[in-house]
């Protein structure tokens, strides 16, 4: 085999079993235990969910900002596990991901320490740290094209003099150097003496020498002396050894040439400034809406759903009428709600092209680096409702699903950050399917001044929610520190790979919930129990929502999942005549009724039953609560 | 205090580099250039050093929306405002 024509195929590494992308940390210590262990660590945004791609042949998402990877991903070869884990900046116990790498990489029998060439002297800390373990461990030195490009030029041969450590240079996203990887992880691995670097620091051998300790006895002891005993003089003395060794690898191999003045300075600084920043804000907002809510719904939707609703449904609706003689099969497969009539309808004919647009848009923000900028842009407004800038980063990929967003949580510091954060994705907001179908409602009812005022009153609960719940926990809310990713031209081939794997999760994840819901509301409605249904929430449907009272469908089916209420809102909106007035009532309503099942669970997971029982319930009556005010409030008003 | 006699002071008592117009991070304005010249004791130097923020490390402020933004070599870091009065550095010139 030629592994040096390919990186990572199929053919060259195959992959005889995958765990899906997003595992508990838990999974980890469940793998083949005769397999050897190839754990990849490095800093945040380094690359190493590419180098894991790469190796395997498995896709692990992949973006330009720190936190994608918030769980382990892992991969079978046929030489060894390699499992990606979370980005993290040191192995102390600073943040959830710090912790998790720990205890795998005492789980490791190789370490792969994934650098980028453009931070070395930031990710060499972690190297530092490694090196320390007296673990097999080699690096990969990633990203050499950026660094090249900003004036660093590297000595790959004295910085593996330096560290005394296998080096192999990298540009994994276009797979050069990979190959080499392969080639000797699988020459080296069986080998009883692979490669221990031999720079421990002198602090470190006096700590070890003439002792026989495990790798979790040394890790522990190790961090005990950098943390607990905070600026002792055997920690001061780690410290300046490790500053040491880190620059004077640096001075021997690294030449720093003076950056040419580039676009991507200029736009730094534009973003920034607090007013260019806030237009750019603005400016994204418009052309997502322009895109999905215009484009999108004004052409692909009303093409295909409309082709699907003028031609295939009436023609399925004949044809069941005229060969099935049984009402209830007649009425589940093309009923008002049957499964071909609305739920696969919906999905082909509006989610589909609406999510596959907000995909592609929001992959393009993710890998240009806009995203962890506004963390920094949004940090003081956030700082107000007891969150982080990089609160951002949840919130914002919640708008493409919730229960992706609550899992991100995962990257706040503390318990409060993490909670606060959950309550306003389980609350306010929208995820990408739900958002979809609204946007292009409410551009049918006012056009882009109603999609603004939507927005205001979801930023309001936002603050609203979020204040009271900072009021609530008494802990401090952690400080930004970010090392910001560099603003990049995003590669369309990984936006269209991402957006199409986000695409194929949702619809294996949402078409059964979309199938089974079209059946069992389609049964309900043949009994007639919807009716009686409608008859008993008639208080809070007609009289407190001033709503017809068919929308007790939609809170049923928001009961399971957001985006299916959205789509029943939609069937109602085209069927009822709703006022443009019910309509927004109605769009603010299903954005802030109870969390989708899916998400649910996941609250349970990540915060416990009782937290999870408290937010739906909060969320319910929040719903409720605002759309009656809401309704009331236009009502005088127009 | 003009940058001559700080520097004289300095030199003369054999102070840290700088130390008589030693500041907080959190204090200097865009577009300055500084040196690290210290961090808050009662933090551990580790939650800086993994950021590549040492002592004599040369940075330079390109932005304040809130939170620091300097920028070290190639690598642009955000530093929130309580870290930021955590990292002591020198008086600077204008970039």
């Amino acid at each position: 085999m030629d592994v040096s024509k390919c990186a990572g195929c199929s053919k060259c590494c195959p992959v005889r079993q995958k765990s899906p992308n997003k595992k508990g940390n838990d999974k980890i210590f469940k793998g083949d235990e005769k397999l050897k262990k190839i754990i990849l660590v490095g800093n945040p945004n380094v690359g190493k969910s590419v180098i894991f791609g790469a190796l395997t042949g498995v896709y692990a998402e992949v973006s330009n900002y720190p936190g994608t990877t918030v769980s382990i991903t892992k991969a079978v070869t046929d030489y060894a596990e390699i499992i990606d884990t979370p980005g993290a900046y040191s192995l102390g116990n600073f943040s959830d991901d710090e912790r998790v790498t720990k205890e795998i990489i005492e789980q490791a029998d190789i370490v792969v320490n994934v650098v980028s060439a453009t931070s070395l002297e930031r990710d060499l800390f972690l190297t530092a740290q490694l090196i320390d373990l007296n673990i097999p461990l080699i690096i990969v030195v990633n990203q050499i094209d950026e660094a090249h490009s900003g004036g660093i030029d590297i000595d790959f041969k004295a910085l593996e003099d330096e560290l005394d450590t296998k080096i192999f240079p990298t540009i994994a996203v276009k797979k050069q150097g990979v190959a080499e990887i392969i080639e000797y992880l699988r020459s080296n691995i069986f080998k009883e003496d692979f490669k221990t670097s031999s720079k421990i620091t002198e602090t470190a051998t006096k700590m070890f020498e003439n002792r026989e300790v495990s790798k979790t006895e040394r890790i522990k002891e190790l961090l005990q002396l950098e943390c607990a005993h905070l600026n002792s003089k055997e920690c001061d003395t780690l410290h300046t050894e490790r500053i040491n060794f880190i620059n004077s690898a640096i001075k021997k191999s690294i030449v720093f040439n003076a950056p040419k003045k580039r676009l991507i300075n200029s736009i730094e600084h534009f973003l920034f400034n607090p007013v260019t920043g806030l237009i750019t804000t603005i400016l994204v907002l418009y052309v997502l809406f322009e895109i999905v809510g215009v484009y999108i719904s004004g052409s692909v939707v009303d093409y295909i759903y409309g082709g699907l609703e003028e031609h295939f449904c009436p023609a399925l609706k004949e044809f069941t009428s005229a060969h099935i003689k049984n009402g209830l099969i007649t009425e589940i497969i093309a009923g008002e709600f049957g499964v071909f009539t609305m739920a696969l309808s919906i999905i082909l004919g509006v989610l589909v092209p609406l999510l596959g647009a907000f995909y592609v848009f929001m992959s393009l923000l993710e890998d240009s680096g806009y995203l962890p900028r506004m963390s920094v842009f949004c940090d003081e407004m956030l700082k107000k409702i007891g969150l982080n800038g990089r609160a951002v980063i949840p919130l914002i990929l919640g708008l493409g699903c919730t229960t992706m967003g609550t899992i991100t949580t995962r990257i706040l510091p503390t318990s409060k950050e993490r909670m606060i954060a959950i309550a306003l994705l389980g609350i306010s907001v929208p995820c990408a399917a739900q958002q979809g179908i609204i946007v292009v409602l409410l551009a049918s009812i006012g056009g882009l001044k109603v999609w603004f005022a939507y927005l205001f009153i979801l930023f309001s609960t936002m603050a609203v929610v979020g204040t009271l719940l900072s009021k609530v926990s008494k802990e401090k809310t952690s400080d930004l520190f970010i090392s910001l990713p560099p603003i990049r031209m995003p590669n369309m081939m990984n936006i269209i790979k991402k957006s199409c794997s986000r695409l194929v999760s949702f619809l294996k994840e949402a078409t059964g919930f979309f199938v089974l819901s079209s059946v069992i509301i389609s049964i309900m409605n043949y009994y007639g129990w919807l009716k009686a249904i409608e008859r008993a929430l008639q208080p809070i449907v007609v009289n407190m929502l001033h709503l017809p009272s068919e929308f007790s469908n939609v809170f049923i089916m928001g009961l399971i999942r957001r985006d299916l209420a959205s789509a029943g809102l939609f069937e109602m909106a085209n069927v009822n005549n709703m006022t443009p007035l019910q309509i927004f009532v109605s769009a603010v309503v299903i954005t802030l009724f109870v969390p989708c099942i899916a998400m649910l669970i996941m609250v349970f997971k990540e915060r416990g039953i009782k937290e999870g029982v408290i937010l739906w319930l909060s969320a319910f009556c929040i719903a409720i609560g605002m759309g009656s005010v809401l309704t009331r409030v236009l009502e005088i008003i127009f | 205090m003009p940058t001559l006699i700080t520097d004289f002071i300095d030199k003369k008592f054999g102070l840290p580099y700088n130390f008589i117009a030693m500041r907080t991070l959190f204090e200097v304005k865009t577009g300055e250039t500084v040196k690290i010249t210290g961090f808050d004791p009662d933090t551990p130097k580790a939650v800086f050093a993994r950021f590549a923020l040492f002592e004599g490390q040369v940075i330079k402020c390109l932005a304040k929306p809130g939170p620091v933004v300097i920028k070290e070599k190639f690598q642009t870091i955000a530093v929130g405002k309580e870290f930021s009065k955590k990292i002591y550095v020198s008086k600077g010139r204008m970039i």
